[in-house]
């Protein structure tokens, strides 16, 4: 949209800004590449930017008065930071937001860590055929719903029939432990889940960004005779650098995200785990599911969104000013 | 950076100028049929000369829709067309999720329809009619639906109407509740437990006792009271907004007092006798993160539940679980809010046509033909009579055309009804529903505009506290002074004063 | 002489591999893990086929108690229904995959090129999407009243194609896979953008194409939330959105003990098990999918090989 601005004005205003013309040039020089990137563009200003404007809803007391979405739109009242209000209404706020970052640190630092670790070493396994099934059985996880996940981990920690309660314990001489009434055990559980369940998404983007490494780099060093260690740390790792630093800023844009299967389904939305399971989507959907109110749903959803935002553009400009070639943008 | 900014700005208004142009441009072209409101007149309304044909949509909620819906269409408006030159076409979509999400963005994104089902359940009521949803019904009653506006009766149209106004039709049926235990008979007859005795909540505990001894060791829940659905009910608070947030007046009618309910010496009682009963073992350990309550009882492992009952509902119930239920009813039948509000057509604010839908309503619940032909399908396809108001249905019946809506298609005292049923059914119904009182507030609709972000806060609160207390986990001398003082923290004071007051202004204005 | 050395390194390298201490270490590690992966799948798999009194009694087994197929029945109940849902959804998902695969391929190369100077701009854009939405009925909106795409087959399409977390992940691998001196020496060679585009940097990104294809792959099989807002006809539901409808009404139900009318609707429904059946379909094709895709993350690409 930005473009077709730019065009238009400088059609009507030649030569005037030298800078613009160069915007312009720069379309005209790079014809094919314009192309190659306007079908994606199309694609995002429909669902993406048009949409966009509906974040002014979060402002708003929105109601149906009106015979269509616009007008309802501009009947409704301009509310001002009210429908913020129900974050720091709760006494919770502290622990939600806590619970919402510190979880999804860990995830982040975890889930690199441990993908990045099998990727390696899937590599290395000298039985192609094995490591081809190691990677299939890793990804199987992820395709289980979370309703399922939370069937099987309760299946595992029940209190009345769970294999860890009637099985496991006694067989090691332990007594049996409340699990769905302790909330310090659920940090462990939960974070347990999450790098079981997308280890094995995480770890196949990896493998493929090894498979992708220019081979005579390992031919260049077996030459020199660099040994396996050696090879991993001066190739491998410096290559995947760039991809674990993007995923890595990717990933901190939705730290005030977090996963609802996850943190609603698994721990069965149990009153008296919340204070270790309770995040701001969980809180977001216990609390708005009664009002049914599209100003409150979607100021959370800004709210963990700008938050995001400011995150990542710190972080972007921290690995900017180390490495441009590494930042995002 | 700045530069970016400057692009988000520029992108934001370019977008919101032209979704508007679109918008605009699409909202005038897609109501070409809004002309023929004016068309409508009295008089008209049984002749078909001056009606313009219309399609109405209709969206209701059910197991999806049936593989012969067209077919059944078909005749629904062979039969339509002279009557009300109107043809119709009917959306069922699924239970939960599916029907909630649909029916949200329809209505929030403005789309064009003109029925649809709404209650305090499923695509709620008291939420979407304040927010203009729907259309204001009252002034249209007496012209294009008298009969059913008799036929409802001003305990009803009360009850369903928020701030006077009715906003949606009630079907027609069982318009009271009572609370109440179902037990399993064959296990009660198996040991002797004589359920005579029992007349009040407490009374359980010795039968409860006798199962545990016997058959604990097999696996049987004794008693069964898991989140959400739980023994709590038993009390009947009338509650003002649902069932998650704090706020009530007693169920029978002292007085219009609100109170958190939660901390009643009531509630503390119920919590204390589960909390003894979940100690002895009666009901299961794990019972605070169980939320289907169906398989254990359809394995027959459930001896005890609390219900909220109807006539016949012992039978309902056996026959969808397998199960010889029987049914012992602890408080009397009451007319609240609830029930007037449980199943209802609602027209859309956005129908180009909203008179032909109330005609259309109004037909679907005077003209017994046209209803059961909605539910059930054609005669000698989908079933076949047996006698004037019992039918069977055929095996096409069963596979391609079985809704098992006659709750929500307007008159269920209309509908037919199956050969397994009790014959006397309406007749009971009928009863129950004379033999109810009303509540003092019968009619209230609470406007949570103002405690918006409290309601949020103090629903969450619950949501932590209440599945201990409730299924007997928690030891409530401990637990409910802390839920109380998270439930003020996060604003019970403010909502409860909205609350008195709203009634308050509703008592004073129904005197 | 050149030519026979390449051999030997090539043997070397195979030959370079990890001591086998290490190898069995290694493959100890990845057992354990592939068993915890797989268990909980068997696990399901035999709850599928178990019957639903079985497990209210005697909890779950991996080799059922009772067998029962009741669970299928429930979830494939639909008739007919069934093989036009998968019609829909092998269709969905070939051209989804592929279409969407295109345009992130081609925008994400071009935001890849150090030469292109205002590659950072458009990667904003793109980022920008990742960040912040309107919400859903904005979103709803633009394609009911603004596309008019619902009770289309374009709805369950459109919305997924451009992915944002994937064209950052594809600039990746363009920018790691493939040398700017090859594109210059093409460009020199008088080669133009979009040749040197298919013959020279898609071949190259080969491993970055598969993991975006896969992915991108998953998620148009196993989408149900496209139809479940956008259509009503149900000539056009998906496979996923088949299952899902039926499992949510199950599930509703089973919960919803005091409805009105609860009782009426809820025959003789089979919840936990039929959620495992469904979650055992799902997996299904997506199995015989995997090794197509998985070809490609097998080491051994060389640039070289592309020069030469």
């Amino acid at each position: 949209m930005g473009v077709t601005r730019t065009e238009v004005k400088e059609a009507a205003v030649p030569l005037k800004a030298k800078k613009k013309t160069g915007f312009l040039r720069d379309i005209v020089k790079n014809k094919v590449l314009y192309v190659m990137m306007l079908p994606l563009l199309v694609v995002l200003f429909f669902n993406n930017y048009l949409p966009m404007a509906g974040v002014l809803i979060a402002f708003k007391n929105y109601q149906y008065h009106g015979n269509n979405f616009f007008e309802n739109f501009f009947l409704s009242d301009w509310v001002g930071f009210r429908n913020f209000e129900f974050f720091t209404a709760t006494p919770d706020a502290f622990t939600i937001t806590r619970n919402t970052l510190g979880y999804n640190f860990i995830f982040i630092f975890l889930g690199l860590v441990v993908s990045v670790f099998f990727a390696i070493l899937l590599n290395e396994i000298k039985n192609k055929f094995l490591s081809k099934f190691y990677q299939a059985s890793m990804l199987l996880p992820y395709f289980m719903s979370w309703i399922v996940v939370s069937y099987i981990v309760f299946a595992l920690f029940g209190e009345e029939k769970g294999f860890v309660n009637k099985s496991l314990l006694p067989a090691l001489g332990m007594q049996e432990v409340s699990w769905y009434a302790d909330p310090m055990k659920w940090p462990f559980i939960l974070t347990f889940v999450n790098i079981w369940k997308l280890t094995g998404y995480n770890t196949v983007i990896y493998i493929a960004a090894i498979a992708g490494i220019d081979q005579e780099f390992y031919e260049a060093a077996i030459v020199d005779g660099a040994s396996k260690w050696q090879q991993i740390r001066s190739i491998t790792i410096p290559l995947l650098k760039t991809l674990m630093i993007i995923l890595t800023l990717l990933a901190v844009g939705k730290v005030f995200y977090s996963d609802f299967g996850l943190f609603f389904q698994v721990p069965r939305n149990t009153g008296a785990l919340y204070d270790t399971t309770q995040t701001i989507d969980t809180y977001v959907y216990n609390a708005l599911r009664n009002l049914n109110d599209v100003g409150m749903a979607s100021a959370s959803g800004l709210y963990q969104s700008v938050c995001g935002f400011v995150l990542v553009m710190i972080s972007n400009l921290i690995v900017r000013k180390i490495d441009p070639e590494q930042a995002l943008f | 950076m700045q530069k970016a900014k400057r692009l988000i700005g520029l992108a934001l208004v370019t977008c919101m100028a032209i979704s508007m142009i679109a918008g605009c441009g699409k909202t005038e072209e897609a109501s070409p049929s809004t002309a023929t409101n004016s068309a409508v007149d009295t008089s008209a309304s049984t002749g078909t000369e001056t009606l313009d044909p219309v399609e109405l949509q209709w969206y209701v909620v059910g197991n999806g829709q049936p593989n012969d819906m067209d077919k059944v269409l078909a005749e629904v408006n062979k039969y339509l067309q002279p009557k009300i030159n109107a043809t119709l076409k009917l959306n069922i979509f699924t239970w939960g999720d599916d029907f909630e999400n649909k029916m949200s963005a329809k209505i929030q994104s403005g789309e064009k329809f003109d029925i649809t089902f709404t209650s305090n359940w499923a695509c709620n009521y008291q939420q979407n009619a304040p927010k203009g949803a729907f259309v204001d019904l009252t002034p249209l009653m007496d012209k294009y639906a008298p009969k059913t506006k008799e036929l409802l009766g001003e305990k009803v149209i009360k009850g369903a109407s928020i701030n006077g106004k009715l906003y949606a039709i009630p079907t027609n049926k069982e318009m009271a509740h009572n609370w109440g235990f179902l037990i399993n008979k064959d296990m009660a007859d198996k040991y002797g437990i004589d359920l005579s005795t029992i007349k009040k909540f407490e009374d359980l505990e010795p039968a409860l006792k006798i199962i545990k001894e016997k058959e604990g060791a097999n696996g049987v829940e004794a008693f069964q009271t898991l989140t959400g659905e739980s023994a709590y009910r038993v009390l009947d608070f009338e509650k003002l907004v649902d069932d998650n947030v704090p706020g009530a007046i007693y169920g029978d009618g002292r007085d219009t007092k609100v109170v958190n309910d939660f901390a009643t010496a009531e509630a503390m009682s119920l919590f204390q006798t589960l909390n003894k009963w979940y100690k002895a073992g009666y009901i299961r350990k794990d019972a605070d993160t169980i939320t289907d309550y169906a398989p254990a009882r359809k394995a027959g492992k459930v001896f005890a539940t609390t219900a909220s009952l109807k006539p016949g509902k012992d039978a309902e119930q056996s026959i969808s679980d397998g199960v010889n239920w029987t049914q012992i009813d602890i408080t009397p039948p009451r007319a609240t809010t609830r029930e007037m509000t449980g199943s209802m057509q609602a027209i859309s604010k956005t129908s180009p046509n909203p008179e032909r839908a109330l005609m259309f309503l109004e037909l679907m619940n005077n003209d017994a033909f046209l209803c059961n032909l909605v539910n059930y399908g054609i005669e000698g396809t989908h079933y076949t009579k047996v006698n004037d108001t019992t039918i069977e249905q055929t095996q096409a019946g069963k596979d391609n055309y079985n809704n098992s809506l006659q709750w929500l298609f307007a008159n269920q005292f209309n509908t037919y009804l199956f050969t397994t049923e009790d014959p006397q059914k309406w007749t009971k119904f009928k009863e129950y529903n004379a033999s109810s009182v009303a509540s003092p507030i019968l009619g209230f609709t609470f406007n949570t505009e103002n405690v918006k972000t409290q309601i949020a806060a103090l629903t969450a609160v619950k949501k932590q506290f209440m599945p201990g207390l409730e299924t007997g986990k928690v030891d409530p001398a401990t637990v409910v002074p802390k839920f109380t003082a998270k439930l003020e923290a996060a604003g019970l004071k403010a909502a409860i004063d909205e609350m008195q007051k709203q009634v308050d202004e509703f008592v004073a204005a129904n005197k | 002489m050149k030519h026979k050395d390449d051999v030997q390194i090539t043997t070397v390298n195979k030959l370079n591999d990890i001591k086998p201490f290490w190898n069995g270490a290694f493959n100890l590690i990845f057992i354990i893990y592939a068993l915890c992966c797989i268990v909980p799948l068997v696990l399901i798999i035999g709850i599928s086929f178990t019957d639903e009194k079985t497990i209210t009694v005697h909890g779950y087994n991996f080799i059922p108690k009772v067998f029962s197929l009741e669970a299928y029945k429930w979830v494939v109940k639909t008739g007919e229904a069934i093989f036009r849902a998968y019609g829909i959804s092998i269709f969905v998902t070939i051209v989804g995959t592929l279409v969407s695969l295109a345009i992130i391929a081609m925008f994400s190369y071009v935001i890849s090129r150090k030469d292109f100077k205002h590659r950072n701009k458009f990667a904003f854009i793109v980022f920008f999407t990742m960040i912040f939405n309107g919400g859903l009925v904005p979103w709803y909106m633009v394609y009911v009243n603004i596309l008019h795409m619902n009770n289309t087959i374009f709805a369950l399409i459109v919305p997924s194609l451009a992915n944002a977390w994937y064209v950052m992940i594809m600039r990746t691998f363009y920018q790691t896979n493939v040398p700017d001196s090859l594109i210059e020496s093409a460009k020199i060679d008088g080669a133009g953008e979009f040749r040197i585009f298919i013959q020279i940097v898609l071949p190259l990104a080969k491993a970055g194409l598969a993991t975006v294809g896969l992915f991108q792959c998953l998620q148009y099989w196993n989408d149900w939330y496209l139809p479940l807002m956008f259509v009503d006809d149900a000539n056009l539901f998906n496979l996923q959105y088949l299952l899902y409808k039926t499992l949510a009404a199950i599930q509703y139900l089973s919960q919803a003990a005091n409805l009105p009318q609860g009782s009426q609707a809820l025959a003789n429904l089979p919840s936990e098990t039929a959620r495992m059946a469904m979650c055992t379909l799902a997996i299904g094709p997506i199995i015989i999918a995997y090794p197509f895709f998985q070809k490609y993350f097998v080491k051994g690409l060389t640039v070289g090989a592309v020069k030469g």
